[in-house]
């Protein structure tokens, strides 16, 4: 497989040498769709990386820094990426938070409800029980995500959620030692089973959580400065 | 109400599951003939619906290439070219044939009863690999599968007993032999006739990448065994393995009738994929809900000024977003904006980001969003939300469908309309140079030729909806000049002189017009184009299109004069001119299928009519096929006997995931010859127009809040 790949790599990065052998304003329709077919043919390339490299990644002191605006850092480990996030709008309890490079994700009291900008993004979720069942550390909660498919259409998946407290004690959040209390969230649905974990502090705000995105992306790890 | 009748039926057959559930079964390979099967003899089996399956296979001097399309969950359609060496003997030139198959499974599997499948191999034209088949494919568990069938003409050329068919007519115990007049036609005389024989295989996926297969071969290959000596035929088992190698990717490797090799490359792509089925767009502008937003509760002069400074503001996002703004209008309570969506292949995406943008920008007071697309200056259709359903529903889990319930989408309004903050063209001048690749498939002499070189393309917009554009190629490398074919065509040489623009167009001024697009009344498009209208003739061209936005029919009618272009593709023009049009009628089919009469006079100044058929996908693919028939004969049209060909339109977006609103279209006809041939004038109306309108709109809308 790893000579097939190198294969691949090489059909593509000549292709890619086509395409960028062309300039203007427009698209030329040949030369992209070269190398858009040879994508589609061979698998796209880039998209995966190793989880490990995501840890080694370093990041920033928050705690020495003075925020006065809420930060919060992703990573996400399926595709090898860190970054930060700053809040650019609020919406019935829903803040969106937003990277540089225009990804945005989108949370109601710390429970993920939508992804943009990922390629199989979480298009919505109804948390409308996720969260309430969260904040008190137990229940069962009913939860919908909604994803795109290759046509357009959005497709609804449906888990039974089981969440209690795990545990409770002190953690190290971006440089910050934060007394949490460990709540835990698993989902099941016929083909599908996965775990959300929230680190709730004292006051309520979750400073720092895994969740489930979606097939292809898997889980992003989100960790607060300052909310 | 029969119309009705009549597509409820097809959309009964399309509806139809396979009842066999998919965990009790295994993928089907594709086998030497590019099409789903076990080495050379075809199983009961489909490829899921829609995939698009490419194989190339290889054995003792042929090749096959085939493409596969699985057309309907049980009906398939494959189109192969093959080459064939010292085809009637040692030493005698190379055969290239095109052929064309239909397998259409009748019985799904269940507990007991296999599938069963009925198949015409090659049943148009000369017919090399002509041959019928009724197969039947059972799995016994779920990694073994048999199948087994009963076949005529090439499936009936060894271990053959005479016709049972013959019961019920005589006539079904001879194969009539030769090729009706010119080629290109049904040849149903042949079908289920002459001698019958049996035929059949296992299959065993052997791991979830590998599968092992043995058949027995009702094949003789007398021709290519026989008389072209490529093989022996020693033997009627041939013994394969077929191997995963990556999704989507199958390469094959068999032994065969007891003497030789032979090997096979599958690529499947499924047009209802997407590589990033959400894109890789930038997240959008958030909604800005006016109830936690001071800045856009301030009240709202309604000078112009004020307006000035709102269509600055919102110019800033629009660029962002890939959008250009061409006009808002703006009263105390409605805010009406126009603009052009330069960067989704989805409009729904668009207009969502406009309306996100709007409630960033527009004063408290506004609470009705008219959202208006243009293309080509003109206004195509209107989207009318309310500010309050997108501030309560940007985030509701089923927001996308809620707000179309609540969503209006109709006509646009004229564009009279009093606008006080219209944006100039930003960019009137858009231009690319690039490589490109001319081909020129199936000619027998070489089967594939090729120029490649560099083409520059610009287009100006003068004024709002009308162009200036224009295109050059330069050729630096290729073959296309070498073709000697010299046109037999008794019709005036419309198409057929192609090899003469090859050898004398460099550099040539491929097209070279003035276009103006414009909007007659409600619900009616127009355009005129003049000017070098394509590389074989420059003229003169006006259509007017008639389509409802709510409409599933649009009525359009075109008129050309055409004047044929000098060999050089310069400025100078040929003797031959000729007056061409059609009246067209465009029909949206249940399950995304389209259908398309044009009936008119075409190049050679024949009059006919053409029959096109598309499935389209909601993603933006489209594959289809055409045939036009007119009043030249077969005999006149030449080999082939009628134009016909496939179709293809995949937007560029669904491949790379990058947004993009450039589609990649391409016509590939089995022959190119002069009767029924259309004027190719760029920027036909239907096909800008649909994308706008309430059905394409409906298909995206998912994509709204994207």
């Amino acid at each position: 497989m790893g000579n097939l790949l190198a294969v691949k790599r090489h059909i593509l990065a000549l292709l890619s040498a086509v395409a960028l052998a062309s300039c203007g304003s427009d698209q030329p329709a040949g030369t992209a769709y070269l190398t858009g077919v040879a994508q589609q043919v061979l698998g796209t390339l880039g998209q995966s990386g190793k989880a490990g490299d995501v840890a080694a990644q370093p990041v920033p002191d928050f705690a020495l820094m003075d925020l006065n605006q809420p930060l919060m850092v992703a990573r996400i480990a399926s595709r090898n990426a860190v970054g930060g996030l700053s809040v650019v709008g609020r919406n019935q309890g829903f803040v969106t938070w937003q990277t540089g490079d225009g990804i945005s994700l989108t949370l109601k009291s710390g429970v993920l409800a939508s992804t943009r900008g990922l390629g199989a993004d979480l298009m919505s979720a109804d948390i409308a029980e996720v969260v309430p069942a969260v904040q008190t550390g137990r229940g069962t909660a009913r939860r919908v995500h909604r994803y795109l498919d290759g046509e357009n259409q959005l497709r609804p998946l449906t888990f039974v959620c089981d969440i209690e407290t795990t545990g409770s004690g002190t953690i190290n959040v971006l440089g910050a030692a934060r007394s949490t209390r460990e709540v835990t969230e698993t989902c099941t649905s016929p083909d599908l089973i996965f775990t959300n974990v929230y680190w709730i502090g004292r006051d309520g705000l979750t400073w720092k959580t895994r969740q489930f995105i979606g097939v292809g992306l898997g889980h992003v790890e989100l960790e607060w400065a300052a909310h | 109400m029969r119309v009705r009748v009549v597509l409820g039926a097809i959309a009964g057959v399309i509806a139809t599951a396979p009842a066999w559930a998919e965990t009790l079964s295994f993928p089907s390979s594709y086998g030497l003939y590019g099409t789903p099967g076990m080495i050379d003899m075809p199983t009961a089996l489909s490829a899921p619906d829609a995939e698009f399956g490419l194989t190339s296979s290889y054995f003792s001097g042929q090749l096959r290439n085939t493409m596969t399309f699985q057309i309907l969950p049980r009906l398939s359609g494959s189109f192969r070219y093959s080459i064939i060496d010292n085809y009637t003997g040692p030493g005698t030139p190379t055969r290239y044939d095109r052929s064309f198959d239909l397998r259409f499974r009748f019985i799904d599997e269940s507990t007991y009863r296999p599938a069963v499948a009925v198949g015409f191999q090659d049943f148009i034209g000369t017919g090399l690999y002509s041959g019928e088949y009724i197969v039947a494919t059972k799995h016994v568990t779920p990694r073994l599968r048999f199948s087994g069938g009963i076949g005529w003409g090439r499936f009936g050329s060894y271990g053959s007993f005479s016709n049972p068919l013959g019961i019920i007519d005589d006539g079904f115990n001879t194969r009539p032999t030769g090729t009706t007049g010119q080629g290109g036609v049904l040849e149903s005389a042949k079908w289920f006739r002459g001698p019958a024989a049996v035929f059949g295989g296992v299959e065993w996926r052997a791991t979830d990448k590998l599968t092992l297969t043995a058949e027995y071969s009702s094949d003789a290959y007398t021709q290519e065994a026989g008389v072209a000596g490529l093989f022996t035929h020693s033997m009627p088992f041939n013994f394969g393995a077929t191997y995963q190698l990556a999704p989507g990717m199958q390469l094959g490797a068999y032994y065969l009738y007891g003497s030789t090799f032979g090997a096979s490359l599958n690529f499947t792509l499924n047009p209802k994929d997407k590589t990033f089925p959400s894109g890789l767009a930038p997240a959008p502008v958030p909604v800005a809900p006016r109830a936690s937003n001071p800045e856009v509760e301030a009240s709202w002069n309604l000078g112009p000024k004020t307006a000035e400074s709102a269509r600055v503001a919102m110019g800033v996002y629009f660029e962002r977003d890939g959008l250009v703004l061409d006009a808002l209008d703006m009263s105390e309570t409605r805010a009406v904006v126009r603009f052009r969506n330069m960067r989704y292949q989805s409009v729904a995406m668009a207009v969502g980001r406009v309306a996100r943008i709007l409630t960033n920008v527009a004063p408290a007071s506004v609470e009705v969003f008219e959202i208006v697309p243009m293309e080509n200056g003109m206004a195509l259709s209107s989207v009318v939300v309310m500010r309050s359903d997108v501030e309560e529903l940007e985030h509701a889990p089923d927001g996308a469908w809620e707000l179309y319930s609540r969503a209006q989408i109709g006509e646009a309004p004229a564009l009279g309309m009093v606008s006080f903050a219209s944006n100039p063209n930003p960019q009137p001048l858009s231009w690319y140079l690039a490589p490109y690749i001319a081909t020129n498939t199936f000619d027998p002499d070489n089967p594939f030729r090729f120029d490649l070189g560099l083409e520059l393309k610009a287009r100006y917009e003068l004024t709002p909806g009308l162009f200036l554009s224009g295109g050059i190629r330069k050729k630096l490398v290729g073959n296309l000049d070498q073709s000697t074919r010299v046109s037999n065509s008794v019709l005036p040489r419309v198409r057929t002189d192609y090899y003469l623009y090859d050898q004398n167009g460099d550099p040539a001024i491929n097209d070279l017009t003035l276009a103006s697009y414009f909007r007659p009344g409600p619900n009616l498009y127009g355009r005129v184009t003049a000017g070098y209208l394509e590389r074989m003739f420059g003229g003169v061209s006006a259509e007017l299109l008639w389509k409802p936005v709510n409409s599933r029919f649009a009525l359009g009618a075109e008129i050309n004069y055409a004047k044929q272009r000098d060999f050089d593709v310069l400025f100078g023009f040929q003797n031959y001119d000729v007056v061409s049009g059609h009246v067209s009628g465009y029909l949206e089919l249940p399950q995304g299928f389209q259908a398309q009469v044009d009936a008119g006079r075409y190049l050679a100044g024949d009059w006919g009519g053409t029959l096109t058929v598309e499935r389209t996908f909601r993603n933006g693919w489209r594959l289809g096929a055409f045939a036009t028939l007119t009043d030249v004969s077969f005999r006149d049209f030449g080999e082939g006997s009628f134009d016909k060909g496939l179709l293809f339109t995949i937007p560029l977006e669904t491949i790379t995931g990058r947004s993009s609103t450039t589609d990649i279209q391409r016509t590939l006809r089995p022959i190119t010859r002069d009767g029924g041939a259309r004027l190719e004038v760029d920027g036909r109306l239907y096909g800008i127009v649909r994308g706008y309108h309430e059905s394409e709109l409906t298909d995206q809308w998912g994509t709204f809040w994207r």
